[in-house]
């Protein structure tokens, strides 16, 4: 039913021709992004939310440098936690302590502005049984890279969907 | 985007707001009263909020175990919450508009001065985040995903250490 009600799109492209096709990307399973953007800025936004969460799905770093910026700042963490993609290491590195083969499918991922809203479901197995983990963010970007998050994970639950 | 709002007087106005100019003035201002709707709902328990946001054939695809599917639940789990926590307030901190989708990112805040569980409060002040994606189709919302920080507020109120 999305895009039942007729956009003024200023670019030409639709929402799934936005994504970067490199097969190494994780790929969003649903996209909208905001019809203001022309057509290289929604481009440049949707690829930022497919770094970060390529690096969700396979621990390299590489892919958080891209997307995160130095300035970073995570806005739901506790006090004391360090600036820049150490922000989003940290929590990457101690899920993937638990998890140790995880993975991130981006099931929904919202361009609104300069913000994205991502619905994600981190998979993998602990003592052999396959787990899932629901999680939330919204992050802003800047005038390079990812500025500013908020982010919410899920407890482990046991099973796939 | 404050042009966008409605002025209707007792509903929840967004601390940030993001929307996708794309889309027709009157489906913008729609959507928009339709988010101020469903938050004003879960910041009074008022359920003629929800009837005004939520189709009949609502779905929710993040349902805990134990709520009703359906319109009825978002209704019990409100009537849930507020009878362990009566003061709830739900404050809509940020909300992302494109397509037919809205993102939001809320706190929850209030005091555990009811019963939750068999336990009785004792005013342990509660504080948590919960991020929302709601899919309106034609009216009201017809499906949602969501995720509430559950683990901090158990905490709060000393259900579990």
């Amino acid at each position: 039913m999305t895009g039942q009600h007729r956009r003024l799109l200023t670019r030409l492209v639709a929402d799934a021709d936005l994504i970067d096709p490199d097969p190494v990307l994780v790929r969003p399973r649903g996209l909208t992004v905001d019809g203001e953007h022309s057509e290289a800025a929604a481009r440049r936004l949707v690829h930022l939310a497919q770094s970060l969460y390529t690096f969700w799905d396979t621990g390299d770093e590489t892919h958080l440098d891209r997307a995160v910026d130095t300035s970073f700042v995570d806005r739901s963490a506790v006090a004391g936690s360090p600036p820049g993609p150490a922000a989003v290491a940290g929590p990457a590195m101690r899920l993937r302590r638990e998890v140790p083969d995880l993975g991130c499918v981006l099931e929904d991922l919202i361009v609104a502005g300069n913000k994205f809203a991502a619905r994600l479901s981190y998979r993998g197995h602990v003592g052999g049984r396959p787990v899932t983990i629901a999680a939330f963010e919204i992050n802003y970007v800047g005038a390079g890279k990812i500025v500013e998050g908020w982010r919410l994970l899920g407890k482990i639950v046991e099973g796939q969907a | 985007m404050n042009d966008l709002l409605d002025p209707e007087s007792g509903l929840l106005r967004p601390g940030s707001l993001t929307v996708d100019r794309s889309l027709a003035p009157d489906r913008a201002r729609h959507l928009v009263r339709i988010g101020q709707l469903l938050y004003t709902f879960w910041h009074t328990g008022d359920p003629d909020y929800l009837k005004r946001s939520v189709e009949e054939t609502f779905v929710d695809h993040t349902l805990p175990p134990g709520r009703p599917q359906g319109v009825a639940g978002p209704a019990t789990a409100s009537a849930t919450f507020r009878a362990a926590v009566p003061d709830l307030a739900c404050e809509l901190s940020d909300m992302l508009i494109v397509g037919d989708k809205i993102a939001v990112r809320l706190r929850f805040t209030g005091h555990f001065t009811g019963v939750f569980d068999g336990v009785a409060g004792r005013g342990q002040p509660i504080d948590f985040l919960a991020f929302d994606i709601q899919h309106v189709g034609a009216g009201r919302i017809v499906e949602d995903w969501h995720l509430e920080d559950n683990l901090t507020f158990l905490r709060q109120a000393g259900v579990v250490s």
